[in-house]
């Protein structure tokens, strides 16, 4: 039959040009990576990380802002009967950041990979002397305060990548007893820190005895990455965090079942 | 006299009445291009103040098209704010010598679909995105010089494009160190002649529906043009710019609270034109795409 054919060949181009985030770094590599898309001329880091959208556009802006677009529908197929999409990625999702980051554990991945979790985030640094700490402790009020839920997730991602690096995360992870299954420290380049504070709306800037001055905001993702809550300053009110963070929780999956979303691209059809 | 101006370089929680971060600096910088969208037509007119000043004439056949990119020698510099008045180093960069044009990004547009007006998606750029723009490959204007600024592009925008040119937007250091050269010097920070023409410059700046070609301004002595006088650029770490203090007035605050707040010293009401510069990028978001916010790239040398 020409049918599935056409499918499994349309899946494959969509897969291919529309390639996830998720590039494997190597040395040298990284503009590729962080350009999202296949290039193999290899672009050089921008100043703000080279941000390519993860999966090409079919975005149509609407009125409401809120557009759902199917993260492989990419291109025109007119003609063919699309796979199944995968989870749609909204057009506000940090998800589209096609950048990768190393995490405590030295492994790589990209925002998408955080999908399926509500997300609380925070940029600081370990060598932070007060602002941090109290930071750290506002999100594991909002740990503690949810019972320590599986289905959310904790990210800090270092403003300070060249001290920050993924075994010093490691050393700050357990030090400070978070759970490596719900928490996730992350290591990136100056270019993608400098991306994701500016998405975030975080400001920091280092100063000149090798400290940083920085804002001081808790975000909260829901499961499609979009920005949904934020917290602002240390002396914050914790409870519209935590009531959002319920809320988006319940509509998950039962905590045993919780796997993160697929990165933006058409999940692979086995036909 | 000098003048100095608390400024705590937090978002939030911010002192009453403090006027350029968070939402002041937003308020701030609506008034600022609100002003400058009420200034009177520049048009035709600059061809003749820049030329006087410039070795190629600015006729709108000669008006040189946007590429090229001039080598900006580094140095000390200090920046036009600062707290403790310290000189930081300038690396040697390459900057473009006018800002890119709506042609050039036209060019990337055909390229990159995602950046497409159609297609760009809201975490990268708001409403204000290619406003004018009557499609995605048409600029919408009607015979109009291709040559101009372009604008309506946000920050995520223009790196991208930067980026697809092996560049990148210059940091705000590299930007202020680029601009502080007037026609003749590298260095015309003490001049006061070239202060009040960098403000007369700033309240001339062309109304969004009267942008000139670019390079018609004056070209300065690194042999850059327009930093002055046509749209306000972005810069790398635009969202960074924050004014710390690291030495004598943050001795009772803990400089892990927030930002550090700090005393920062505009020796001269010379610095306003820098001030609003400053101000204004305090107010702005990666995803605005404002009627007079453009940009140029810079380079790092290999």
């Amino acid at each position: 039959m020409k049918t599935p054919i056409t499918i499994i060949v349309t899946a494959a181009v969509v897969a291919m040009t529309c390639s996830p985030a998720k590039n494997p770094r190597s040395s040298g590599d990284e503009a590729a990576a962080t350009a999202g898309y296949a290039d193999p001329a290899g672009r050089a880091p921008a100043a703000n990380g080279g941000v390519m959208p993860a999966a090409d556009g079919g975005v149509m802006p609407s009125a409401n802002g809120g557009v759902m677009r199917a993260a492989g529908d990419a291109h025109d197929h007119a003609g063919h009967t699309a796979p199944p999409a995968a989870p749609a990625v909204s057009e506000r999702s940090l998800h589209l950041l096609p950048a990768t980051w190393t995490d405590q554990n030295g492994d790589e991945l990209a925002l998408a990979d955080l999908g399926g979790r509500v997300q609380v985030v925070a940029m600081v640094y370990t060598h932070c002397t007060f602002a941090c700490p109290r930071i750290l402790a506002q999100m594991k009020q909002i740990e503690g305060r949810v019972d320590a839920d599986p289905r959310v997730g904790f990210v800090i991602v270092s403003i300070d990548p060249e001290r920050d690096t993924p075994a010093r995360l490691a050393e700050f992870a357990e030090s400070a007893r978070l759970d490596p299954e719900r928490w996730t420290l992350l290591n990136g380049a100056d270019v993608d820190v400098q991306t994701l504070s500016v998405l975030l709306g975080v400001k920091y800037q280092a100063t000149t005895d090798g400290e940083f001055a920085h804002s001081n905001v808790l975000t909260v993702l829901n499961p499609g990455g979009e920005i949904v809550h934020r917290v602002e300053g240390l002396g914050a009110d914790l409870d519209p965090a935590v009531a959002t963070v319920r809320e988006l929780a319940k509509d998950l999956p039962p905590a045993d079942h919780v796997t993160p979303a697929p990165a933006a691209g058409p999940a692979p059809h086995g036909h | 006299m000098k003048r100095a101006l608390l400024i705590a370089a937090c978002i939030l929680p911010l002192p009453v009445g403090f006027p350029l971060a968070g939402e002041g600096g937003r308020a701030l910088s609506a008034r600022v291009w609100a002003e400058a969208a009420a200034q009177p037509t520049v048009g035709g007119a600059t061809g003749s103040r820049g030329a006087a000043e410039s070795s190629p004439a600015a006729g709108s056949t000669g008006v040189p098209a946007s590429r090229g990119a001039v080598r900006i020698t580094g140095g000390p510099f200090v920046p036009p704010y600062t707290t403790d008045g310290e000189s930081v180093e300038v690396g040697t960069f390459r900057l473009d010598a006018r800002p890119v044009t709506v042609e050039d990004f036209l060019a990337f547009v055909r390229t990159e679909p995602t950046w497409r007006r159609s297609r760009v998606p809201a975490l990268f750029a708001d409403r204000g995105y290619l406003n004018g723009w009557t499609d995605d490959l048409d600029p919408g204007l009607a015979g109009g010089d291709l040559r101009r600024a372009v604008t309506g592009v946000s920050w995520f925008a223009a790196g991208a494009y930067c980026s697809a040119r092996g560049g990148r937007l210059p940091t705000t250091l590299e930007w202020e160190y680029a601009a502080r050269a007037s026609r003749t010097e590298k260095d015309a920070f003490r001049d006061p002649d070239f202060n009040r023409e960098l403000l007369r410059l700033h309240q001339a700046r062309p109304a969004p529906d009267a942008m000139p070609p670019v390079g018609r301004t004056f070209r300065n002595a690194w042999g850059v043009w327009d930093l002055h006088g046509l749209v306000w650029e972005w810069t790398g770490d635009f969202n960074n710019t924050m004014l710390t203090g690291a030495g004598r007035d943050d001795q009772g605050l803990d400089r892990g609270l927030f930002c550090a707040a700090g005393s920062v010293d505009a020796s001269d009401r010379s610095d306003y034109a820098a001030f609003l510069r400053y101000a204004f990028r305090t107010g702005l978001e990666g995803t605005d795409s404002g009627p007079l916010l453009g940009f140029r790239c810079a380079y790092d040398i290999r």
